[in-house]
């Protein structure tokens, strides 16, 4: 009983440390400037006068007190780490799923898991020259399109060895019983396998969503302007001549925390099987 | 006609599935040659050239600059990439190590029993789950010499507003390896944990049984049973951490000086501020080819036993 | 070895109750089997002699030592698992050795140990092989060498021979015991098989419902069944019960005006004393004959259905309203259809209270006037 209590107290002491710093950029984003570092004031972890002015500015470009307006707002970059996360999960769970079913049934396209594993282990920058010189000869530089079909490559090795550890996990029998019913192949594939893993497909392209959600570098690298996602959006924010924009950028940072920690949780059973590429199941 | 497939259909049918399996990998296959085979023809094109996007001919002319393997050589020369190279291995050697560490002993608190575990549980998950530029500013925060961490240690020490974090060589990569740890921590239990409770509850109790304390059983039957998921965690840690840019470059992009100057942020320098594409090209295929080959180690070492590393 | 102790023992999980008020003295040497249906509390109870389960209320004493708060460690029991738990990380001899050497046994003792009971249990030539790679036989082996190596005061075995197929069973059921009396030790086994139960124990142990229904020598618990469980439950199949009326005349067959039953004499002296009442008539199926219908102090019943099963017939009888089976030799000639007259021996014949089940003692507690 005791060592439940002790073991109780050192896990909630590493549950804080854990939620501390999260939790000091969220309030950081209510605070006026004035609260910002203790050059000003004294630091209080709440702030004492909570102000939506960090939010305001954000989506709107100006709010009082700030000289330099926003020539940009946060609707746009929002609105572009939506998009191409969401094809670029697409991207990925459509062919990967597709690919993980051939290999898993009838074993075609060699050592393919292997490569796309290779994929991720690669340091992006080591091998982004030719990329770049690619997308710029394609015009696909800071586009929609550029960015999402970069995203669903980057994230094809996840979706793949994840529907291949499901697909590996149902018998043929499955199909064989719909083909001999009258089905072809592509039905029996379409109308019953594919149905029995949905949800495994519904966990594997949150996972997916999240993973490109949170990309950085490579928005950094493929886009310049116009597509900019919310992560590059808010570091480039720090230039602005107002100096250091704290709260607006702690702001930006808990805008894009939110999404990810939610489906995080949601898919919390999921993760272990996620970040293992299938290896590990819970 | 017979409903009995005889070997003439059972033949046709799979010739039939095998040509779907064919289809449905194409377009898998048409992204990963569209993203590896051109890319790395190219790449290692540009590398035995003087190419740079700076002098306007544009890449396919590259081969008017060739000079064979000048890049390749400057390799061994360059005092900045080893120094990279260097702090990327010492941060790997670092961190990993504090990950696992941490990671293994809340993981062993949660095999053993916490009062509302699903809380803590999705508590400490949460840092993972940041956005690492996210997480990145965050601690860029914290370390301000006007951040939190100083006012926190002033309560204690009057001096502690004085202590620069992120403007010190030392203490910036201090400060990094922090925020790395924080991160992703969380990792390393979430696999350990799923590991140890993978292990089959009989055994622990045969091993209580026989007189086997609490460390025995854990250093004896537990942790040589989850061996094989404890190389995937330390596995995945190890990679993810080489690459490591995002958190690094929102937090201290490098600085101060190159103190914190990761593999990753120096080929983003060279990228960016030098402009040296052709010899990028030419690290990227040294790196490459090194991590193949560790690669190749780690995946015939952990495809091996597979008994051990199946979690239910 | 020592002997084990329950006294008024219970385990309660929430609301459920695993083991009622369970009182069990095992003696010195004593090879003794618990028996009982899937969830009756058998294996709650060995749980609690190991110490892997805390008990709600009572005592358990090794001889005379209370055990009741020691941890599991230190109970010094030997527990084989069901699914064996064999450590298959590690080698036969270190699977051995371990117990010795958590409990800090010098190095050239316990080599020496660890070779004497690799030798024993005929695993001498496997000794340095993964454990992963033994035979079902030879995990079973190890497992009860790896728990008697550090001389245990008692050795519990959770259903050990169930992984086994029937054939094998069969043989290692015989190993086993042979293998208690060389070990001299004390031994409880849990089992759902009453064959094995019947074939192994000294005494056996019937659970059911958490609560303990008789704890007997096998003939005595075949032979004198404490209540209607535990008739039914032992023998297959399982012992008869009918409805039964004491009246004037004797005891009705069935409880309606047919036939009567022959019972012995002080049977039926100690009922007529108490006059009319209801109760359960008793009779294994092996133990009745069948012959003519008609025959002196026969009862009259209809063969509906007969079952060859080895070299034995199961028969089918049904006599008014009430049906029973009967066993008797393959050759025996009796078909489906035919009727029949069923004696039973008046000492084969158990007579249990309608309300409680309980076995009548005699002299019965006058619970009806």
């Amino acid at each position: 009983m005791t060592g439940l209590i002790l073991r109780t107290v050192v896990v909630a002491l590493f549950a804080a440390i854990a939620l501390l710093p999260i939790s000091w950029m969220a309030t950081m984003a209510f605070k006026p400037p004035a609260e910002w570092t203790s050059a000003t004031a004294e630091l209080t972890f709440l702030p004492k006068d909570p102000t939506w002015s960090n939010f305001v500015y954000v989506f709107t470009g100006e709010v009082e007190g700030q000289i330099v307006s926003l020539d940009r707002t946060v609707w746009w970059p929002l609105f572009a780490s939506l998009l191409t996360s969401v094809i670029g999960t697409l991207i990925a769970v459509v062919a990967g799923t597709a690919a993980a079913y051939a290999v898993s049934r009838e074993k075609v396209g060699g050592s393919i898991g292997l490569s796309l594993l290779q994929l991720r282990i690669f340091p992006p920058l080591a091998v982004m020259i030719p990329v770049m010189i690619m997308w710029a000869f394609l015009g696909m530089i800071d586009t929609w399109w550029g960015l999402s079909l970069i995203y669903g490559i980057v994230t094809l090795p996840f979706s793949f060895w994840l529907m291949k550890s499901y697909f590996d996990e149902l018998p043929r029998e499955i199909e064989e019983a719909a083909i001999v019913e009258g089905c072809t192949a592509f039905e029996a594939f379409y109308q019953i396998t594919l149905p029995i893993v949905v949800s495994a497909v519904a966990s594997t392209a949150l996972f997916i969503f999240i993973l490109n959600w949170s990309d950085y570098l490579i928005a950094l690298l493929l886009t310049r302007k116009e597509w900019t996602t919310i992560p590059v959006y808010m570091n480039a924010l720090a230039t602005a001549a107002s100096g250091q924009l704290y709260g607006a950028k702690a702001a930006l940072g808990l805008i894009a925390a939110i999404p990810p920690i939610i489906l995080g949780i949601s898919i919390q059973r999921f993760l272990v099987q996620g970040l293992t590429f299938g290896a590990l199941k819970q | 006609m017979s409903y009995t497939p005889h070997t003439g259909t059972a033949d046709a049918l799979a010739a039939q599935r095998r040509t779907l399996a064919r289809r449905l990998i194409l377009p898998t296959q048409i992204l990963l040659v569209f993203i590896v085979a051109f890319p790395l023809l190219m790449q290692v094109y540009i590398s035995l050239t003087w190419w740079t996007p700076l002098d306007g001919t544009l890449w396919y002319s590259a081969y008017e600059s060739w000079n064979w393997f000048d890049n390749f050589a400057e390799i061994f020369r360059d005092p900045g990439l080893h120094g990279a190279v260097w702090r990327t291995i010492l941060f790997v050697s670092i961190a990993v190590p504090i990950e696992f560490g941490l990671g293994l002993l809340l993981a062993a608190l949660f095999y053993e029993g916490v009062l509302a575990r699903p809380v803590f549980y999705s508590l400490i998950l949460m840092p993972m789950m940041i956005v690492p530029a996210v997480a990145g500013y965050i601690f860029f925060l914290i370390f301000q010499q006007t951040g939190p961490l100083n006012a926190l240690v002033g309560i204690v020490w009057d001096g502690a507003y004085q202590i620069n974090w992120l403007n010190d060589v030392n203490r910036a990569f201090i400060a990094v390896i922090v925020a790395d740890v924080w991160q992703w921590t969380p990792l390393m239990f979430l696999i350990l944990f799923a590991g140890l409770m993978s292990v089959p509850h009989d055994q622990m109790r045969a091993a209580t049984i026989l007189g086997a304390n609490w460390r025995q059983r854990f250093f004896r039957i537990a942790l040589p049973r989850i061996k094989a998921v404890i190389f995937i965690a330390i596995g995945l840690r190890v990679i993810e951490c080489f690459k490591i840019f995002d958190m690094l470059f929102v937090m201290t992009s490098g600085g101060p000086g190159v103190a914190t100057e990761s593999l990753s942020l120096y080929l983003y320098k060279q990228t960016f501020q030098s402009l040296e594409w052709s010899y990028v090209a030419a690290i990227g295929i040294t790196v490459l080819v090194v991590l193949s080959v560790i690669a190749a180690i780690i995946l015939t070492r952990t495809s091996r036993p597979s008994n051990t590393s199946e979690a239910s | 070895m020592s002997s084990v102790t329950l006294e008024q023992t219970s385990k309660k999980f929430g609301d459920f109750t695993a083991v009622r008020e369970m009182d069990l003295a095992i003696r010195n040497g004593e090879f003794v089997a618990i028996l009982g249906p899937s969830g009756c509390g058998k294996t709650t109870t060995m749980n609690m002699i190991a110490g892997l389960e805390d008990v709600t209320s009572g005592t358990i004493r090794f001889d005379d030592r209370d055990v009741t708060e020691v941890s599991t460690q230190k109970r010094g029991v030997g527990f084989v698992f069901q699914s064996y738990a064999i450590f298959t990380h590690m080698t036969v001899r270190q699977n051995l050795a371990f117990g010795l050497e958590v409990q800090g046994v010098e190095q050239a003792e316990i080599d020496r140990r660890v070779g004497d009971m690799a030798e024993f249990m005929a695993l001498g030539h496997r000794i340095d092989v993964p454990s992963a790679g033994l035979s079902v036989n030879e995990m079973q082996k190890l497992a009860i060498g790896r728990s008697a190596i550090v001389e245990p005061s008692i050795f519990l075995l959770d259903e050990p021979l169930s992984n086994l197929d029937a054939a094998f069973r069969e043989k290692m059921r015989a190993e086993l015991r042979g293998l208690q009396r060389a070990l001299k030790q004390t031994m409880v086994y849990v089992t759902h098989d009453q064959i094995e139960a019947m074939g192994l124990a000294d005494r056996i142990a019937v659970m059911n419902h958490a609560v303990l229904q008789q704890f007997d020598t096998p003939v005595n618990i075949y032979a004198r069944p404490a209540n209607v469980f535990v008739a039914r439950f032992m023998g297959a199949p399982g012992m008869n019960i009918v409805n039964s009326r004491v009246t004037e005349g004797g005891v009705l067959f069935g409880g309606r005006d047919a036939d009567f039953v022959a019972l012995s004499r002080e049977d039926m002296a100690t009922l007529r004393h108490h006059g009319e009442r209801d109760l359960l008539l008793g009779f294994r199926p092996e133990e009745l004959r069948l012959g003519e219908v008609g025959a002196p102090g026969s009862i009259a019943a209809d063969v509906a259905l007969v079952e060859t099963v080895g070299r034995r017939k199961i028969v089918h009888l049904v006599s008014g309203t009430t049906a029973f089976h009967g066993v008797c030799d393959r050759g025996v000639p009796v078909r489906a259809g035919e009727a029949v007259g069923v004696t039973i021996s008046p000492d084969k014949v158990h007579l249990f209270d309608t309300e409680t089940e309980a076995r009548l003692q005699w002299p019965v507690e006058a619970t009806h006037g």
